[in-house]
Formats: C-alpha cells, sequence, structure tokens
C-alpha cells in the first residue's frame, strides 16, 4: 500500500515556519544549498576542508528573506488537499527556485556566530558593555 | 456579636510568612553525544602538537587489474596519485562568565552556582562539537537523497543503503542519524516499520511499544535498529527552508580531533580576580572537523512541511 499518497495515505501537511533569512552557497561541484542562522555562518568563514588539497569554500551566491519559500509551503498545504502529494512537493521545489532566484546577487554576510549571548543571538563584542 | 468577622488574612501576617528556595534546580538539557562517539577521533594524533592531520586517501585513484594477453611481453604497470585529506584544528570555543564577590557570599550555600554553570558550559560545548559535526552535511555530493520536498520513507532508507553497499562498505560499520522530528513524525508513520509482519516474532514488543526499531531503551539517544544498522536520534542534525539534513554515516566518512590544553575534552578553569572583585570562570574547546571520506556519507533530506500520520 502506498502510505504516502492515494487512498488512506498517511501524509498531511505539518506546521509552517516562520520565515527565515536563508542564504543560499554553491558547491564546488556547482549544486546550490541553503542554509540558516549558525550552519550559514559556518560556509561562510570556515575553510571547507574537502577531499583533495585544494580547499575551496563555498561561494555565497545569495540571500534572501525565506517568504517566497514560506509561502510556497502554505500553497503546497493547499494543493495537497486537492491534488495529492507529488503536486504539493512540485510547489515546494518551485518556492525554492524562486527564493533563489531573488536572492541571487545579493550578497549580504551572514551574522558572525563566532560570539554569542545567552539568547543565542550573534553579538558584537564591540558594541557590549 | 461574632467573633470570626474578621479573618487573618496573609496580608495581615506578611511580615511572618516565609519563602522557601527549594534544593531543586532545573538545569538546562542537552543531547547526547553521537555523532562524536561515532565518528573517527584524530584527537589521540593531536597530543604531540601539529594543527593540520593528514589522512592519505588512497581509495579514490585506486590501481587496476591488467591481463597478460601475451604470454612472456613486457607488463603495463599503473599507479593512481594518492588525495591528501586532511583536519584542521582551528576552533576554540569558549563559555565564559564571572560573579561578583558580594553576589557570591549573598547565594544561598545550598546552591553550587559555579557547578551547575560549569556542567552547563562543558554540555553547551560538547553540542558545539557535535553540531560542527553535522554541518559536514553540506559537503555530501556523491549519495544526496532527496530534497526539500521529500517525506522520508522506506525507499529513501533502502537507497541510502543500497548506495553504502554498492560502494562496498560494510554496513555493520554504519549508523542513522535521524532529527527527533524525522524520526518520530515521518519513519514511525511508515507502515512497515511497525506492522506485526515486519517487527518479528508476536511475542517481540513492537515500535509502537517501545518507541525503538527492535531494542527497547533510550539510552544514549539510541533508538535500535533499522534493516540492522543502528539509528540515533539528536536535534544537532541541521535544518534549513524547513528541510532536515539526516545522515547515514560510515564511521570513516567524518573525523574530528580535539586538541584542548591540559589534555581532557573540555577544560574548566576558576580564578579569583581581583581586579573585577569576582570569580571568574572559563570553560574552553579547542577542536577541527572534516570529511574524510565523502563517498562514505549518505545524505537523507526530509521536509519539515509534511508529517506521517
Amino acid at each position: 500500500m502506498d502510505t504516502l499518497s492515494g487512498p488512506g495515505a498517511t501524509v498531511k501537511p505539518n506546521q509552517v515556519e516562520r520565515a527565515q533569512t536563508t542564504y543560499f552557497f554553491e558547491k564546488p561541484d556547482g549544486k546550490i544549498i541553503a542554509a540558516t542562522d549558525r550552519q550559514a555562518w559556518q560556509l561562510y568563514a570556515r575553510p571547507n576542508q574537502i577531499i583533495k588539497a585544494n580547499r575551496q569554500r563555498f561561494k555565497l551566491v545569495g540571500t534572501s528573506d525565506g517568504t517566497l519559500y514560506q509561502k510556497a509551503v502554505l500553497e503546497s498545504h493547499e494543493i495537497f488537499k486537492t491534488q495529492g502529494l507529488e503536486a504539493a512537493q512540485k510547489r515546494l521545489r518551485e518556492g525554492f527556485d524562486q527564493e533563489l532566484a531573488v536572492a541571487r546577487g545579493k550578497i549580504i554576510p551572514p551574522p558572525n556566530f563566532d560570539t554569542i549571548g545567552r539568547g543565542g543571538e550573534p553579538v558584537n563584542l564591540a558594541t557590549l558593555r | 456579636m461574632a467573633v470570626t468577622s474578621d479573618p487573618a488574612t496573609a496580608a495581615n501576617l506578611v511580615s511572618v510568612i516565609s519563602e522557601t528556595w527549594t534544593s531543586i534546580v532545573n538545569e538546562k538539557t542537552f543531547n547526547d553525544t553521537v555523532l562524536a562517539n561515532f565518528v573517527t577521533d584524530l584527537s589521540a594524533y593531536a597530543t604531540e602538537g601539529s594543527d593540520i592531520f593528514h589522512v592519505p586517501d588512497f581509495y579514490t585513484n585506486a590501481l587496476t587489474v591488467g591481463t597478460q594477453s601475451t604470454q612472456g611481453a613486457e607488463i603495463t604497470t599503473a599507479i593512481g596519485d594518492t588525495v591528501d585529506t586532511t583536519l584542521t584544528v582551528n576552533t576554540h570555543s569558549y563559555v565564559a562568565w564571572i560573579i561578583g564577590d558580594k553576589d557570591m557570599n549573598q547565594i544561598a550555600s545550598k546552591y553550587s552556582v559555579n557547578e551547575i554553570y560549569a556542567r552547563e558550559a562543558v554540555s553547551l560545548l560538547t553540542e558545539a562539537l557535535e553540531a560542527a559535526i553535522a554541518a559536514l552535511w553540506s559537503s555530501i555530493s556523491t549519495n544526496a537523497i532527496g530534497d526539500t520536498a521529500t517525506v522520508l520513507s522506506d525507499a529513501e532508507i533502502r537507497q541510502g543503503l543500497y548506495a553504502m553497499e554498492n560502494a562496498k562498505l560494510k554496513l555493520s560499520d554504519c549508523a542513522f542519524f535521524f532529527h527527533p522530528y524525522v524520526y518520530w513524525n515521518q519513519l514511525h508513520a511508515v507502515t512497515k516499520f511497525y506492522q506485526q509482519y515486519s517487527v518479528g516474532p508476536s511475542n517481540e514488543a513492537g515500535a509502537v511499544r517501545t518507541g525503538n526499531f527492535g531494542v527497547a531503551g533510550y539510552a544514549m539517544n539510541y533508538k535500535g535498529v533499522l534493516y540492522g544498522v543502528p539509528v540515533y536520534t539528536t536535534t544537532n542534525i541541521v535544518s534549513g527552508l524547513q528541510t532536515y539534513r539526516n545522515l547515514l554515516l560510515h564511521k570513516r566518512a567524518f573525523g574530528f580531533a580535539v586538541q584542548t590544553k591540559g589534555g581532557n575534552k573540555v577544560r574548566v578553569q576558576m580564578e579569583n580576580a581581583i581586579r573585577n572583585l569576582g570569580t571568574l570562570a572559563v570553560v574552553d574547546m579547542v577542536y577541527g572537523v572534516a570529511v574524510l571520506r565523502e563517498p562514505a556519507a549518505v545524505l537523507l533530506n526530509a521536509s519539515s512541511a509534511f508529517l506521517g500520520s
């Protein structure tokens, strides 16, 4: 029995997370990945220790506010109710592409997570008392 | 005349009703260490110094088998390049706090404040190492299964296992690492994983009863086995754009090295800071992480936009 879609489907829409500032990076193999918060800083600031002697870093290709993907998640939930999981997944993938398209060229580095405050947010030591 | 017309209230007795600070303290909770306990630990090599640790790669350009077609003819030799894989210890993380002498004297003696904070700091730094290892998902290219829209199912699990065995890696040296969201909301919704016909004998407790796949108990976030491969959960599995980056790792896929001064993984130091008139506490750790064998790692993407019911 197909448990993901169709009659007796056991998949249903879940909560929609709040939109987060999303950073898109291009890997040495050309693939694009998305990261937020601390992971984005780790990809941006740390040397990428991949196999081979050539230490290439991931290239920041764009930054966006994540609202387009959040909208895609909302719409995918509605699409799921009428058209099933595959159509909903297609909408999610379109959302990723739309978010990336908007982000391209907007190079805003992620905040420096090397120093974080009590709430887990990055802080600038120079501005602390 | 009524004698109970003006009963005493708490307001009347405010000066003699006491408050009690209990000895029960709610401390911050943390994940058990699962990734660092599994992947390759190069810390032993760091005790004699060095900042870069080499793990030569002989598998990328392996030898080839030739055929002696003509008896007596000169053979052809061939050898590929070795590849230099390195791990650099380049991160020095710390947690620090200072408590003034006046405040320290006035804290109730039942509370060992610096001990409580020290425990929290040690766990924070250990989690930082776990998070750094989990963040290596971004370097996985050869075996990336699913995308931001994938709802993890049995098919993805078997694809990952196939990728490992196809790379001629022993499944007995591999383990799954899932985010608890994926483990509880997607894996446990896969009918095959909890139906009795796949669980085993009828007297064997299934996943619904134990919460695990075949083994009771939750020690060290160990959740049993799937297709013979151990399963662990940790909230340090990275999430972005509502996608969890779960991992199926061979123990040689990732590595880390801890090189904290003093020899322990985490160093706790406290001193009486005269210039601040307080007690300064610093907990620190020096470490580095790296991908040692990229084809020995499988990335299992799972979307949190959907869950299994």
